[in-house]
């Protein structure tokens, strides 16, 4: 599924979320019920400045009297490894993000994420190769 | 150097000698520090890093870093022991005082 198939089928009514520099950011509504939406796209990678960003519109939700839920959707191929990063201290960028969303949450936003695209699916067919090992392994023991 | 890059660049609010008891006093004081998760903080941290992502953008390596931060023989850092390092760094660094 495309981000835009997941965003149609998520929010058939429409939806205000936008993608820029494989950012998400918007709203969307599901059953009356408004859901602040944010994320990373594109099997991007996340730096210094996207955690940045991302920790912005999550101090911005948070701003908001509402406690409308926040749905954070990955397409990411995990942090950005660059020397940059690794100069701007990636780790607190990253650490900050966390924080911001751990405050929506205690302020009464219902946190969602939702892992989707191609990371996503190669992750799913190790996990499924993990298992017949495991399995072999687990007969091999028993047949002893 | 990545641990001393850290203190500079207020990432690590410690730095000390590389052994245990070191590390475990270091601890205790972390440990006894009154963290905060409230948005007055948050707001703080943000600004914190976008101030940071702006003073050293263009930096090419550490020694850049250092030299914009106004440490003395920038390229001196990695080699120096503990306590030089320390009284050459300690009113130069960035801090995370007030931002968490």
């Amino acid at each position: 599924m495309t981000l835009a198939d997941i965003l149609a089928s998520l929010f058939p009514a429409g939806h205000e979320v936008a993608i820029a520099d494989n950012l998400i950011a918007g709203c969307g509504t599901i059953d009356n019920t408004p859901v602040h939406v944010i994320g990373i796209a594109g099997e991007s990678p996340l730096g210094c400045d996207g955690a940045f960003i991302l920790a912005g519109r999550v101090l911005d939700i948070v701003r908001h009297d509402d406690t409308a839920p926040i749905l954070v959707l990955i397409d990411s191929s995990s942090q950005r490894m660059s020397r940059r990063d690794e100069l701007l201290g990636l780790s607190e960028y990253l650490a900050h993000l966390a924080k911001t969303l751990l405050l929506a949450e205690a302020q009464g936003h219902r946190t969602i994420g939702l892992l989707y695209g191609g990371r996503c699916r190669r992750s799913l067919h190790r996990y499924s190769s993990c298992d017949r090992h495991a399995r072999s392994a687990s007969e091999a023991r028993t047949r002893q | 150097m990545g641990g001393k890059h850290r203190y500079l660049i207020g990432g690590a609010d410690a730095f000390v000698d590389d052994d245990v008891p070191a590390f475990r006093d270091a601890a205790f004081l972390a440990l006894a520090g009154k963290g905060r998760l409230d948005i007055d903080i948050l707001e703080a941290e943000q600004q914190r890093l976008e101030r940071r992502l702006h003073r050293f953008d263009k930096a090419h390596d550490a020694v850049d870093i250092w030299k914009e931060l106004g440490v003395s023989k920038p390229a001196e850092i990695p080699g120096l022991a503990t306590n030089d390092f320390l009284s050459r760094s300690t009113d130069k660094r960035e801090t995370a005082n007030d931002a968490r």
